[in-house]
C-alpha cells in the first residue's frame, strides 16, 4: 500500500493582535490508502486546523503536503479545484454545517452541479444514489435541515462529502455532537462506506473510544505539536509519551471493578501564541527537565510507533 | 400526604410528571419518574438528549419556565417536606442553600460583567445576611477549595478557561454547603484531562462535606467513576435503576444493553458497533405501551399495549420490561 | 420508479411547504397586530394608487370662497387656507410619501447591503476604509445630514430621496456587515468553499439569504423612518415644496393656524401617524416571525 498522503513539517500560524498563534507546528506523518488516521487532542491542540490546512481550506504557512506523491502545498486555479474534488471534509456540527435555506436535495447536488462535469439527469441520479448510500429516505429530498435530527443531518454532510468521489476525507469530529446511539449508527455507516469505496479518512476527535474503534493509526497532538504517532491498538496497549499516558488515564472507565489510578495533570494548557521553543507539554509534565525546552525530534521507538520526547528512554 | 419519614431519605422524587405546551402540542417530557437519595449518596441519571433528565432537575428546584412547562403530577420531598407545596419564599430559601445546581455550559453560566469573586460572594450573601466584607474571606476560601488561587478573586470570567469557569460555578454551587448538588452534564463541555480534574475535585468535596449529588449525564464512564446508584431514563421514564453493580454487571433493560453496546470499547476488538436501531421518540407523540418497543428486538404485542410497571429483579434493582428475567 | 421529470415536479410542489419563507409567513399570519398593520398599509397603498379616481376634488384647485372650512359632508376633512380639499390632498400626498419611503429604502438598502456584504466577506483594507467612511457619515445626526444635503442640492422630491438615502446607507451597511461576519463563520460556508464554489456564489447563495432577516425588518421600519424624515424635511422647507400635497408640507403650512383651525394640522398629522404605526406593527411582526428560534 502506498502513501496517499504525506505531510512534512507542516506549519500553520495565524497573526493575531497579541502575536503569532502557532496552531500547527512542524507536524509530520503519512497515511496509507484505504486506512484511517485518527488525530486526537484537546482544545487548542490544532487538530481541526491541521485537517483544514491539508485540504486547503486554510493556507499553510510552511512545510509540505504530498498527495499521491504530488506536491500540492501551494496550488491554485484549476489544480486547486482538482485537489478539492479529491479531498473533502465532513464537519462537526450538524446544525451549522448545512445551509438552513437549502433542502437536502439542494445540499447534496451542489458539489455535482458546481463541478460542471455532469448533465442534469446525471446529477439527479447521483443525488438519489448518494442519499440511498448514506441511508436517507428519498422522501427527505425536500426536507430542510431544521426539520431533521442531528443524525440525519450528519448523513447529509456525509453524502455531500462523498458526492464528488473523493479519495481522502477529513472528518472533523463528525459524531461528537450526536447522541450515543446515533453516533454508533454513523460510525458504522462511515466504516461501511470506507470499505465499499476504498476511502482514506483523517478522523479528528477528542473521544478516545471512538478513535480507537475507527482508526488504524493515531496521532496525538498537544498545542500544535505532534507528540506521538502509533498504530491504534498499540497506542492504547503501550502509550509512551507522558501526555498520552495522562490522556488515556483521564478517560472515565466503565469497568467498575478495576479502578485505575488516574494521572491528574497539574496546571492549565499554555497559550499557543508566541510559544517558547521546545516541548509545549513540559510545563505540566512531571518528568520535565532542561533538555525539554529545546526543540524535540520525532523518534521511532518500535514499529511505526513514533514519540517526540527527549526523556522517553528514562521514563520507560 | 405531605410528610414522610425524615430519617429514610434526604430527597425523594415520587411519580413526577412534567409537560410542555408549545404551539398547541403537548410534550410529555417527564412521565412518572421516581427515585430516592440518602445523605452522601450520588445518583446518576443517565439518558440521551430529550429523555427528560434536565427537566427533572429543574423541577426539583422549581425553576422550570411556567409557561410553557408545567408540573402535572407527583411530588418532590426534601427532608420529608413536599417542595411543590411550599410557597415561593420557602423555596427561595432552599435554592442555593439546601439544593444547588451546576449547569452544563460554564461559558454562559457566569455573568460577564461581574468578577467571579463577587458572584460567589453574592450566593453567600443571599443566604446568610452578611455584608460584602464578611463574605469576601468565605468566597476566597471557596476559590482555594476548588483549586483557584484566591488572588484571582477580582478577575472576570473571560480571563478564565472553560475548566476553571466550571470550577467557579461549582464553587458557587457549594458556597452554602448544600445538602444536595444537582449537576447537569457538568463536564460535557470540557476536555478529557480537565474533566478528570473537575471530577476528582467534585469527588473530594463530596467526601469532605457529605453532599448528596444527582449527576445527570449520558456518559456511562463518568457514572461508573462517580455514582453509587444509577437510574436509566428513556422518554421521560425510568426504565432501569439500581446500584452501580446492578447496572454495570447485570444490565437488563434492552435500552441499557443498547447503550452499553453503542459505545466503542477501550479494551476489546470490534469491527462494527451494535447501535440501537431507529430514533429516540418524539415526546409530543410517544409510542403506546413501552416507549422503547419500536426500537426493541424483543418487543411483542403485549409490549405495545399498556404502560409497563417496574419489576424488581433483585432487591433494589428495578426494570421496566416484560421480557427481562425470562429466557430470550 | 417515477421518471426524473415527475419526481422533480412533485419535488417543486412539496418543497415550498416547509421552507423558512413559508414558516415565516405562517407565524406572521398568526400575529394579529402585524396583520392589522398590513391591512391598513394595503388600504393606504390602494388609496394612493387609485387617488385620481377616488379623490372628490382636484388637489390643487383653490376656492377662496370656502377656505378654512372644518370637516363637513362636502369636504370630509375640511379645506385649507386656499380652499383646497384636504382629503384629496391627503390622497395624493400618500403617493408622495409612499414613493419617497419605498424609493429611499430601495436605494439605501441596495447600496448598503452591497457595500456591507463585500466589506464583511472580503475584510482587510477595504473593510477598514469603508467602515471609517461610514463612521464619518454616522457621526452626524441623520436629520442634520439629510438637511445639509438637501440644502446643498436644493428642494424637490428627487433631492429629498437622495439625501435621505445617503443618510440611511451606513445603517444597512453595518447591519449587513455584522450579519455577514456572523454567518461567514458557519461551517456551511466553509463547506461551500470545499466544494469549489466561487466567492460570488457563496455570498449570493449561501450568505445573503441567511443574512436577510434583520435587513427585512430594518427595511420595513426604514420606510416608516423615511416617510417621517421626508415629512420633517418638508416641514422645514426643504424636500417636497408647496403647493405639492406632501403630508409634511401640509403640516408645515398649517402650523400657523393651529389655534383657530386645528383640523388642518390634525388631519395630516393623524394620517402620518397611522401610516407609521402600521409600518411599525408590520415590522415588529416580521421581526418576531423571523426570529432565529425558527430553528425548532
Amino acid at each position: 500500500m502506498e502513501n496517499i498522503l504525506e505531510v512534512q513539517h507542516l506549519k500553520k500560524y495565524f497573526d493575531t493582535s497579541r502575536g503569532k498563534l502557532h496552531a500547527v507546528d512542524d507536524v509530520t506523518f503519512s497515511v496509507k490508502r484505504g486506512q484511517t488516521i485518527g488525530v486526537v487532542g484537546e482544545s487548542g491542540c490544532g487538530k481541526s486546523t491541521l485537517g483544514r490546512t491539508i485540504i486547503h481550506l486554510l493556507e499553510s504557512t510552511g512545510g509540505k503536503i504530498l498527495f499521491n506523491g504530488e506536491d500540492i502545498t501551494k496550488v491554485d486555479g484549476a489544480k486547486l479545484r482538482e485537489v478539492r474534488e479529491n479531498m473533502q471534509i465532513i464537519f462537526q456540527d450538524p446544525y451549522s454545517s448545512l445551509n438552513p435555506r437549502f433542502t437536502v436535495h439542494d445540499t447534496i447536488r451542489e458539489p455535482l452541479a458546481l463541478s460542471g462535469r455532469f448533465t442534469k439527469e446525471e446529477i439527479e441520479e447521483q443525488t438519489a444514489l448518494l442519499m440511498e448510500k448514506v441511508g436517507l429516505a428519498s422522501r427527505l429530498n425536500i426536507s430542510y435541515p431544521h426539520e431533521l435530527d442531528g443524525g440525519r443531518r450528519q448523513r447529509i454532510g456525509v453524502a455531500r462529502a462523498l458526492a464528488l468521489n473523493p479519495q481522502f476525507v477529513v472528518c472533523d469530529e463528525p459524531v461528537s455532537a450526536l447522541d450515543v446511539s446515533i453516533q454508533a449508527q454513523i460510525l458504522n455507516l462511515m466504516r461501511d462506506l470506507q470499505e465499499a469505496q476504498q476511502l482514506t479518512y483523517m478522523f479528528i476527535t477528542h473521544d478516545l473510544s471512538v478513535v480507537r474503534f475507527i482508526s488504524d493509526t493515531i496521532c496525538v497532538m498537544y498545542l500544535g505539536q505532534l507528540v506521538e504517532t502509533s498504530p491504534a491498538k498499540e497506542l492504547f496497549r503501550n502509550p509512551l509519551h507522558p501526555y498520552t499516558k495522562a490522556l488515556l488515564s483521564a478517560i472515565p472507565s466503565t469497568d467498575i471493578h478495576n479502578r485505575k489510578q488516574r494521572i491528574i495533570l497539574k496546571g492549565e494548557i499554555a497559550s499557543p501564541i508566541n510559544p517558547k521553543p521546545g516541548c509545549r507539554f513540559a510545563a505540566r509534565c512531571s518528568y520535565a527537565c532542561e533538555k525539554c525546552f529545546e526543540p524535540q525530534k520525532l523518534e521511532e521507538m518500535s514499529a511505526e510507533h513514533f514519540v517526540s520526547c527527549c526523556r522517553i528512554r528514562e521514563i520507560g | 400526604m405531605n410528610e414522610i419519614k425524615k430519617e429514610e431519605y434526604l430527597l425523594s422524587v415520587k411519580d413526577l410528571e412534567v409537560q410542555y405546551t408549545a404551539g398547541g402540542e403537548v410534550i410529555r417530557a417527564v412521565n412518572g419518574i421516581s427515585f430516592d437519595i440518602r445523605k452522601g449518596e450520588t445518583l446518576g441519571l443517565v439518558g440521551e438528549t430529550g429523555a427528560g433528565k434536565t427537566t427533572v432537575a429543574k423541577s426539583i428546584l422549581r425553576i422550570l419556565p411556567d409557561p410553557p412547562a408545567k408540573v402535572v403530577g407527583g411530588a418532590v420531598y426534601l427532608e420529608g417536606k413536599n417542595i411543590f407545596k411550599m410557597s415561593e419564599k420557602e423555596v427561595r430559601k432552599i435554592r442555593g442553600k439546601k439544593i444547588s445546581m451546576v449547569f452544563q455550559d460554564p461559558m454562559t453560566a457566569l455573568n460577564p460583567v461581574y468578577t467571579i469573586g463577587d458572584q460567589i460572594a453574592e450566593v453567600i450573601r443571599v443566604h446568610e445576611n452578611i455584608k460584602k466584607k464578611e463574605a469576601y474571606p468565605k468566597a476566597a476560601a471557596l476559590l482555594e477549595m476548588v483549586g483557584i488561587p484566591a488572588e484571582r478573586y477580582s478577575e472576570y470570567p473571560h480571563q478564565f478557561s472553560g475548566g476553571m469557569k466550571q470550577r467557579v460555578v461549582i464553587a458557587m454551587a457549594l458556597a452554602c454547603n448544600p445538602e444536595v448538588l444537582l449537576a447537569d452534564e457538568p463536564t460535557t463541555a470540557l476536555d478529557v484531562t480537565i474533566q478528570a480534574q473537575v471530577l476528582d475535585m467534585i469527588g473530594k468535596l463530596k467526601t469532605e462535606f457529605h453532599t448528596s449529588m444527582i449527576m445527570i449525564t449520558h456518559d456511562l464512564g463518568i457514572v461508573a467513576e462517580v455514582c453509587d446508584k444509577v437510574a436509566i431514563v428513556y422518554a421521560g421514564e425510568v426504565v432501569e435503576s439500581g446500584t452501580i453493580e446492578d447496572i454495570y454487571d447485570h444490565p437488563s433493560h434492552p435500552y441499557t444493553l443498547g447503550l452499553f453496546s453503542s459505545v466503542p470499547s477501550l479494551t476489546t476488538e470490534e469491527t462494527r458497533l451494535r447501535p440501537i436501531p431507529g430514533m429516540p421518540p418524539n415526546p409530543a407523540d410517544l409510542p403506546s405501551g413501552c416507549c422503547f418497543h419500536p426500537r426493541c428486538e424483543r418487543a411483542c404485542e403485549e409490549c405495545k399495549e399498556n404502560r409497563i410497571p417496574l419489576t424488581e429483579l433483585t432487591p433494589g434493582h428495578y426494570v421496566r420490561c416484560l421480557k427481562t428475567g425470562k429466557e430470550v | 420508479m417515477q421518471s426524473i421529470k415527475e419526481q422533480k415536479a412533485g419535488t417543486a410542489q412539496k418543497r415550498k411547504k416547509n421552507s423558512m419563507m413559508r414558516i415565516m409567513m405562517r407565524r406572521l399570519r398568526k400575529n394579529r397586530l402585524a396583520m392589522l398593520g398590513l391591512a391598513i398599509l394595503i388600504v393606504i397603498v390602494l388609496l394612493a394608487v387609485f387617488a385620481p379616481y377616488i379623490s372628490p376634488y382636484d388637489y390643487s384647485k383653490t376656492d377662496f370662497s370656502s377656505t378654512f372650512q372644518g370637516p363637513s359632508a362636502a369636504h370630509w376633512f375640511g379645506t385649507d387656507e386656499l380652499g383646497r380639499d384636504i382629503f384629496s390632498r391627503l390622497l395624493y400626498g400618500a403617493r408622495y410619501s409612499l414613493s419617497i419611503g419605498l424609493t429611499t429604502v430601495a436605494i439605501s438598502a441596495a447600496c448598503g447591503v452591497a457595500l456591507g456584504a463585500i466589506a464583511g466577506y472580503v475584510g482587510g483594507k477595504f473593510d477598514m476604509i469603508l467602515m471609517r467612511v461610514l463612521d464619518v457619515f454616522q457621526a452626524l445626526p441623520g436629520m442634520i445630514l439629510a438637511i445639509a444635503i438637501a440644502a446643498t442640492l436644493g428642494g424637490g422630491m428627487s433631492n429629498c430621496v437622495i439625501s435621505l438615502a445617503i443618510s440611511s446607507i451606513p445603517g444597512y451597511a453595518r447591519m449587513t456587515r455584522a450579519s455577514i461576519l456572523n454567518i461567514r463563520q458557519m461551517e456551511y460556508v466553509e463547506a461551500a468553499a470545499s466544494i469549489n464554489a466561487k466567492s460570488s456564489r457563496i455570498i449570493i447563495r449561501h450568505i445573503l439569504p441567511n443574512a436577510l432577516s434583520p435587513i427585512i425588518v430594518q427595511a420595513t421600519m426604514g420606510v416608516a423612518g423615511a416617510i417621517l424624515a421626508a415629512a420633517s424635511l418638508s416641514f422645514v422647507g426643504l424636500g417636497v415644496q408647496a403647493p405639492n400635497p406632501e403630508w409634511g408640507a401640509m403640516l408645515s403650512a398649517a402650523r400657523n393656524y393651529i389655534r383657530n383651525y386645528p383640523h388642518m394640522v390634525i388631519t395630516p398629522g393623524v394620517t402620518i401617524m397611522i401610516t407609521i404605526l402600521s409600518l411599525n406593527m408590520l415590522g415588529d411582526g416580521l421581526r418576531d416571525a423571523l426570529d432565529p428560534r425558527l430553528k425548532d
